[in-house]
């Protein structure tokens, strides 16, 4: 099998001119190409899925983002500003890609919750993006650790629709 | 080789991004400090000069007004008239002598003073949930502070309820100061050094808002919980001391006096089994000036609606207010009526005893009587009318009425076994 042009080129640059940098493999080439792909998928993936109209392309989000988009959190954060882990790119990528393999599944699977609550796991996460906005007007609450802003804030912003 | 070190890469990739979802995840929140005030400051201005704020809450629980409140309020008003079940029940006892709705807690010093239950036998017990000052002298002078006499301290307590009976001045957190609930908890197992947030924010109000009697002849104010917080349970622990706060002089009964039990009425209700504490409807938190603080005006939160109940409950505070008022109707009805049967169980079983009835039988009707008085006594004494936990006060009710009819029937059983 011919490897493609532009890797045979390298290749064989690599192994002609006998320079400091000998890169002979054409999986570590191929490698360096998948890696660039998948930083460059993994962006526009981000990107193609960072607005609420991705997430309520399946019908079961409606009550979620209809409960939104009619809240005045609607003019500041979409689903991921609440619901990903908004420390850092990684962390982001990270907890979207959980979130959707995990509701690939159930949807997949077709089992879904009649009433949709977020997972207690993920409340933690939820908190920590409460903050992220109103952590200065709450500065002066002392919380244990596991209460959260929407024990009591329940129908914040997703209205009494469950 | 170089595949090898290639999976080597991805793996150490993998495994730091992994490493960088996970770590480093701040749930503690940020907390601003603006003094360290004296270890044993007392008073509410010392803390105020540092927390404005708060103190403006706390200067409210001056403010008197029973309005929306329907069966309490923070008025002056003579329980008695009231309800006057309450007279013949408490007949021979200081409660019979003067009896009001309580005030706000800035108002416990002045007012423990002036009320007319307080003799010149009165005992140092009566000022320790009325003044800041009560913690240190039981320290001070150890269980010998009980029995002095009340007015041999009046010099020395000079506070009314303030900041320092529930927070610790340098760091501003919440603690418990007072030696009976410390006690108490120390003989549930429970640390009152080590209690969450969540918990605190309700056992700081169980310093004094709970049922407690004298105990021993130290008369060491004492929380019976050590069988457990329910009417029932406290109820065995009397029975089981065989104790009683006064003989009853119409029934000849020896009866209890129950206090202001609304920590240990809470338990088990649909708030509390939600997770909420006393502080969660009592001191809302509130946006003032540009950030959020817990109430410190101590009162009922129908005065504070919105704050109290509308974060969770999204409906019209009109309708909620009737929703409060809806089990507190129910609850006082059914109060008086108990209480009515129960002041009818003395006069049959003082009638009883006149006649010469049979001695066992008339016991056993005091027993039925006095258990119907202590159920009553409890919804009556714990400041909600009902709301707190409206199941347990219509069991508790259900209970008094029972037992009154029970306790009437036996009386005239025993006048018609005359000796």
């Amino acid at each position: 099998m011919k490897l493609p042009s532009i890797v045979r080129q390298v290749h064989l640059q690599a192994g002609n001119g006998g320079g400091r940098l000998r890169i002979r493999s054409p999986l570590l080439i191929g490698a360096v190409i998948a890696i660039t792909f998948l930083v460059g998928g993994v962006h526009s993936v981000n990107s193609a899925t960072k607005e609420a109209s991705f997430c309520v392309s399946c019908h079961v989000m409606e009550p979620a983002y209809g409960t939104w988009s009619h809240s005045a959190h609607r003019e500041v954060v979409d689903c991921g500003g609440c619901h990903s882990d908004q420390r850092n790119y990684l962390t982001k990528t990270y907890s979207k890609a959980m979130a959707g393999a995990k509701h690939m599944y159930v949807y997949a699977l077709g089992d879904i919750p009649p009433r949709i609550r977020i997972a207690k796991e993920n409340t933690a996460l939820v908190q920590q993006n409460c903050l992220r906005c109103h952590g200065e007007v709450a500065r002066n609450l002392q919380m244990d650790a596991d209460r959260r802003c929407t024990d009591c804030h329940r129908f914040t912003p997703h209205g009494n629709i469950r | 080789m170089v595949k090898q070190k290639l999976v080597l890469v991805m793996v150490v990739m993998l495994a730091l991004g992994l490493l960088a979802a996970g770590c480093g995840f701040q749930s503690k929140q940020p907390i601003a400090f603006r003094a360290d005030i004296p270890a044993g400051t007392l008073a509410a201005e010392e803390f105020g000069k540092f927390y404005p704020k708060q103190y403006d809450g706390y200067k409210k629980t001056a403010e008197m007004a029973n309005k929306p409140s329907k069966y309490g309020g923070s008025e002056e008003y003579d329980k008695l008239t009231q309800w006057p079940f309450l007279k013949e029940m408490f007949a021979g006892f200081g409660f019979a002598i003067e009896y009001n709705e309580d005030r706000g807690h800035i108002y416990s010093l002045e007012d423990v003073k002036k009320i007319k239950r307080i003799n010149d036998n009165s005992i140092s017990s009566c000022w320790t949930c009325k003044s800041a000052d009560a913690p240190g002298l039981i320290k001070e002078m150890g269980d010998a502070y009980y029995k002095t006499n009340f007015h041999q301290l009046k010099d020395r307590v000079n506070h009314p309820i303030t900041c320092a009976n529930c927070h610790e001045p340098q760091t501003m957190n919440l603690v418990i100061t007072q030696p009976p609930l410390r006690d108490a908890l120390k003989r549930q197992g429970k640390d009152p050094d080590k209690l969450t947030r969540q918990e605190l924010r309700s056992y700081v109000c169980a310093q004094c808002h709970v049922e407690y009697y004298f105990a021993g002849d130290n008369k060491v104010v004492t929380f019976p919980w050590d069988k457990g917080l329910t009417p029932d349970d406290i109820l065995a622990y009397f029975d089981e001391k065989n104790f009683s706060d006064w003989i009853h002089p119409k029934s000849g009964n020896g009866q209890i006096k129950v206090q202001h039990p609304e920590f240990e009425h809470f338990q088990g209700s649909a708030h509390q089994a939600a997770g909420l504490a006393c502080a969660d409807c009592h001191m809302p938190y509130q946006v003032v000036g540009g950030e959020k603080i817990s109430s410190h005006w101590i009162t009922s939160p129908l005065k504070h609606i919105k704050e109290s109940c509308m974060t969770c409950h999204r409906q019209d505070p009109e309708w909620l207010k009737e929703r409060v008022f809806y089990t507190q109707d129910k609850t006082a009805r059914m109060m008086e009526r108990a209480g009515e049967v129960t002041v009818e169980a003395i006069n049959a079983i003082a009638e009883a005893a006149k006649a010469g009835a049979e001695p066992a039988l008339l016991e056993e009707a005091r027993k039925l009587q006095r258990h119907a008085q202590f159920y009553v006594d409890w919804v009556a004494a714990e400041n909600s009318m009902g709301f707190h936990n409206p199941q347990l006060s219509m069991d508790t009710l259900g209970k008094s009425l029972d037992l009154a009819h029970q306790a009437k029937q036996k009386a005239l059983e025993a006048g018609n076994n005359q000796k």
